[in-house]
């Protein structure tokens, strides 16, 4: 690496959870500085004991909307705790001697079994809610349009959270046992007029 | 001293306050002139929402069967139970609750007109007492049109009004000085002014109101009640107007005093405030400059407009989270204003910025390219979060932020995403990891609004010197004005009639 050229990482696209034991894929991307072209580089994957976990090497095209990220798909094989912390690097090569790694985590879940659908409506008007983000413990998803939306999940005792802006709900224990659907409503709070908000 | 112009009442600024004296003075018989330096009236109310507090049972209120009182207004802005009613001078809030029904009507007289519904505020107003104006009906006289700004119907009308009546109203005139007859007792005789370039010494016969429209963008003087607002915080209502201090510095150089300072720093209000658009160096949070503006040249940028403070991390100049960015109140305020470990400047906290990710950016629909942001010093985006952090660059952050603790800063953020608990700075649940390329660094540094303090004046609206005496000859109106931490137009309008009025009935 010259002392102009500092190649870094990005790691996207990381599931959530991922099931215990199973193959997970993670999209990683490295660039230059100085925009070198970095496609056939390889790049490792190792766990929190420092084992490999995946390598594999760079594509040859940039990811589309950035200025030089070469990129590629890595699958690694979860592990069965709770979380799982990953590093990820640059392989050294002929032309580079380091690059700045980078790690990802990883929440980890049994595999799920069941199914929960989920319909949310605004209380007042009954209007479907569409971009509510869901969130149960690791388990996530976000509605479409008609307000609705379908997780997998696997058996256990959660907390369910709604999140959209200017909308609340309040938190609410929901137990998992098997394929389950739910309608929920939401809370229009209006933004405050901006000139009076107050902030005490 | 040889006088360019001779006038009866000389008004300082051509804001909500200074146009109400002009025409209450006009009203009283006097001849008046109006230097503002701007090269168009209404100052930081031409950006205002327009809304308007007088209550006391003025016609709207009558009209929608709210039931009040000037005694009702007293009452609430002395309420010794809230901190922006505590603090205020109980004589000027007298005044000011005695002189708000005539005062509504002198604005319906002189042609405002309101959106026929109360408001409701937060404030420490118990009824509902603020009306809006219109917005001025003419697009391309609105300094940031199509954006609720409606306080440009009041002030267009104002100043058109004061144009009828015959005041003289000189744009680009900076005021530079008021004159005051040498010895303690002495009264004013004028002001000295500059105007593209040359000296025009205006003599005042009657009275001088300064209505300048407060401090918040003068960092020398701001600091006198908060010494951590450095150098870092813009004001909002620029690049249009300046609160620059220059009424408050001129009358001081004659002798004046300041009054209930501590309201400045009472955390009540919207003297400091978290900014609402981000990547764009003037993102005070009601006031969004379109495209169209005719001084978006000047402004650079529109912003991205944070709708969720779920969708970006807020880091320091050393590129470290400091709080739940959920908090919006001055308890985020005071974090973003701490010493973060600047050991050459002690002051002030540095900048702030938003960081995100495309992902951020397609749930949000932002645009983040010019003319939404200003890449000008005010954002930047890269490929991986350690190359943005050394794209960072601003005329305020004074190093580098390092790439590796900006990427440790995402990194360990993303880990609370994961587990779903913020264990640094306890943010209800962290939703979304920052982890698609391309990332982007937004200016999010906090922006000053109100002056909540200024000139001691008496409720004549004359300024009083340090010794406790009225400079004779000398008034004071608008966020220029100490002893009412009331937000917005109300305060202005009352005591700009007022000194108006008690100006033009001087003996000369």
């Amino acid at each position: 690496m010259s002392d102009n050229d500092t190649i870094s990482l990005a790691v996207w696209d990381v599931p959530m959870p991922v099931t215990a034991g199973e193959k997970f894929a993670v999209k990683i991307g490295a660039k230059s500085s100085s925009r070198r072209e970095l496609d056939g580089y390889r790049v490792a994957v190792t766990d929190a004991e420092g084992v490999l976990a995946a390598s594999g090497a760079l594509g040859q095209a940039p990811l589309p909307g950035t200025e030089a990220l070469y990129w590629t798909m890595l699958e690694v094989t979860a592990p069965v705790r709770q979380t799982g912390e990953y590093e990820v690097r640059l392989i050294p090569g002929a032309t580079i001697d380091e690059a700045v790694a980078t790690r990802f985590s990883v929440a980890i879940a049994p595999k799920p079994e069941h199914k929960l659908r989920v319909t949310i409506t605004e209380r007042d008007s009954a209007e479907a809610l569409g971009d509510v983000e869901i969130r149960l413990g690791p388990f996530h998803a976000r509605t479409d349009k008609s307000g609705r939306a379908e997780l997998q999940l696997c058996k256990g005792d959660y907390q369910l959270q709604l999140w959209r802006t200017a909308h609340i709900a309040q938190p609410q224990p929901i137990s998992i046992k098997g394929d389950t659907s739910l309608e929920l409503t939401m809370v229009h709070v209006p933004e405050e007029h901006p000139d009076a908000r107050w902030v005490r | 001293m040889e006088w360019n112009l001779s006038t009866d009442v000389v008004v300082i600024g051509a804001g909500a306050a200074g146009l109400a004296a002009a025409v209450s003075a006009r009203d009283h018989g006097a001849d008046v002139i109006v230097v503002e330096e701007n090269y168009d009236i209404g100052g930081h109310a031409m950006l205002s929402g327009g809304r308007v507090q007088l209550g006391g049972g003025n016609a709207m209120q009558k009209k929608h069967n709210i039931k009040d009182s000037p005694d009702q207004v007293f009452a609430d802005w002395v309420n010794h139970r809230r901190g922006d009613s505590r603090y205020n001078d109980r004589d000027l809030v007298r005044a000011f609750a005695d002189e708000c029904v005539p005062t509504f009507q002198f604005l319906l007289d002189n042609g405002v007109t309101f959106i026929d519904k109360p408001i409701v505020t937060p404030d420490a107003a118990s009824v509902p007492r603020v009306f809006v104006t219109h917005e001025w009906h003419v697009p391309g006289e609105v300094i940031a049109p199509r954006r609720n700004r409606n306080g440009s119907g009041l002030v267009r009308r104002l100043a058109e009004s004061a144009r009828k009546k015959g005041a003289q109203i000189l744009l680009k005139h900076e005021m530079t000085q008021i004159v005051r007859d040498p010895g303690k007792s002495s009264k004013v005789r004028g002001i000295v002014a500059q105007a593209d370039g040359k000296v025009v010494a205006i003599e005042a016969k009657k009275g001088i109101v300064i209505a300048t429209g407060g401090h918040s963008g003068n960092v020398n003087f701001r600091r006198m009640f908060d010494p951590r607002l450095t150098e870092e915080y813009q004001q909002a209502g620029l690049p249009y107007s300046f609160q620059g201090a220059d009424g408050e510095i001129a009358a001081m150089d004659i002798g004046a005093s300041l009054w209930a300072t501590g309201t400045q720093t009472s955390e009540v209000g919207a003297a400091i405030t978290k900014t609402r658009h981000v990547g764009t160096r003037w993102g005070y949070l009601s006031l969004y400059y379109e495209t169209d503006s005719p001084i978006f040249h000047l402004c650079k940028a529109t912003g991205l407009t944070v709708t969720d403070w779920q969708e970006a991390i807020l880091v320091n100049q050393f590129g470290k989270r400091f709080w739940n960015e959920l908090d919006s109140g001055y308890d985020y305020i005071n974090a973003a204003l701490a010493n973060h470990g600047d050991q050459n400047k002690l002051n002030g906290g540095g900048p702030i910025w938003a960081i995100f990710d495309a992902d951020a950016v397609k749930r949000q629909k932002w645009k983040p390219e010019p003319p939404h942001v200003d890449p000008d010093g005010y954002f930047a985006s890269a490929d991986t979060i350690h190359e943005l952090a050394g794209r960072i660059r601003n005329p305020y952050q004074k190093q580098p932020i390092p790439g590796d603790v900006l990427q440790e800063t995402v990194n360990r953020y993303n880990a609370f995403v994961t587990s779903g608990v913020d264990r640094d700075f306890n943010k209800p649940t962290p939703l979304h990891k920052i982890a698609t390329p391309p990332f982007y660094a937004a200016w999010a540094t906090p922006i000053l609004h109100d002056s909540l303090t200024g000139l001691r004046t008496d409720t004549d609206a004359q300024v009083i010197d340090i010794r406790g005496e009225a400079i004779r000859g000398l008034y004071c109106a608008g966020e220029s004005q100490g002893g009412f931490a009331q937000h917005g137009l109300g305060r202005c309008l009352v005591f700009g009639r007022i000194a108006g009025r008690h100006a033009a009935q001087r003996n000369s």
